[in-house]
């Protein structure tokens, strides 16, 4: 499946692992795609920044929302807003927790919280990811070209090393590479690009896309208004 | 940001919206936390029952909820 991005949107999603990494985080979230896309230098980027999307408001968003580092993601996705409306300061909460417990509990904690509710390892990951992970390794192995790509930059860098070896993408975030293939289909694209992943982040109702987007002043739909336009008018 | 003021509005109100959301984020940040725990009792050793008595649940509860996902230690 992934054979069909172009390169520009393979970037995408190897950027997004890289920002991840960057911010120590152990996962690959939609929050990280989001962030991949505004700094891609295509169209669609273009379109979330002159929205208030840019990649410096994202990642502020993010490591605001659930700091950096391997306690990050014990607390991903959390709504900080509405805890607070009940009195309950989650930086407060999570700057105890990280001084009672070292950086490797912290990791494996949020790992086996990612895993699902029902203590099951979690369902197979969807066959367009699974082909992904089989031909990543055929491509890794056919071609790399080592220092040949841009990082990940940004601002934030969480200490200590930056995770290694294999993280996963979230629930989350595989449904959104799998709505980019259906966004695609939709619009009888051979080819899935830039433009198909941004609009399948605009399709996301829950985790942390929606209320980066708001403080960004901006809605899901008028973006996703603004790229099509943007798209119709280049063809 | 959230402006602070809004946030006041929001901990008084009576709005469903507000509360039940509330609700259910308190529900999520008290499941990480209770697998932070877990995991820390389970490291020190102790065992699934010691660790139930704590939660107010039983031990098959606790074990069929943690037992495959923090596996043997």
């Amino acid at each position: 499946m992934f054979e069909r991005f172009t390169e520009e949107a393979r970037d995408v999603v190897r950027l997004a692992s890289e920002h991840a990494r960057r911010l120590g985080h152990r996962y690959i979230g939609g929050e990280h795609i989001l962030l991949a896309v505004t700094a891609a230098g295509q169209p669609a980027s273009a379109v979330l920044s002159t929205h208030g999307v840019t990649p410096e408001l994202v990642e502020e968003e993010i490591v605001r929302r659930i700091g950096l580092g391997a306690g990050a993601g014990l607390f991903a996705g959390l709504d900080r807003d509405a805890l607070a409306t009940i009195g309950i300061d989650l930086d407060a909460v999570r700057a105890r927790i990280e001084a009672s417990f070292g950086p490797q509990a912290l990791t494996s904690a949020a790992q086996a919280a990612h895993q699902g509710r029902h203590g099951h390892p979690g369902p197979r990951p969807p066959r367009i990811v699974r082909d992904w992970r089989r031909r990543r390794r055929a491509r890794r192995a056919m071609a790399h070209v080592p220092g040949s790509r841009p990082p990940a930059a940004g601002r934030y860098r969480a200490p200590g090393p930056a995770p290694s070896g294999h993280i996963p993408f979230t629930p989350a975030s595989k449904k959104i590479l799998e709505l980019t293939v259906r966004e695609a289909a939709a619009m009888d694209d051979a080819r899935i690009g830039v433009e198909h992943i941004a609009l399948a982040l605009t399709t996301v109702e829950s985790g942390l896309i929606p209320p980066i987007l708001a403080a960004a002043g901006t809605r899901a739909p008028v973006l996703r208004t603004a790229i099509l336009d943007r798209y119709r008018q280049a063809s | 940001m959230e402006p602070v003021l809004e946030i006041a509005e929001g901990a008084t109100s009576s709005d469903p919206d507000v509360g039940l959301r509330a609700v259910a984020a308190l529900r999520a940040l008290s499941e990480r936390l209770e697998v932070l725990q877990v995991q820390a009792a389970r490291d020190l050793g102790w065992s699934w029952q010691d660790i139930a008595e704590r939660l107010g649940v039983t031990k098959q509860t606790v074990h069929r909820k943690y037992g495959r996902r923090l596996g043997r230690r």
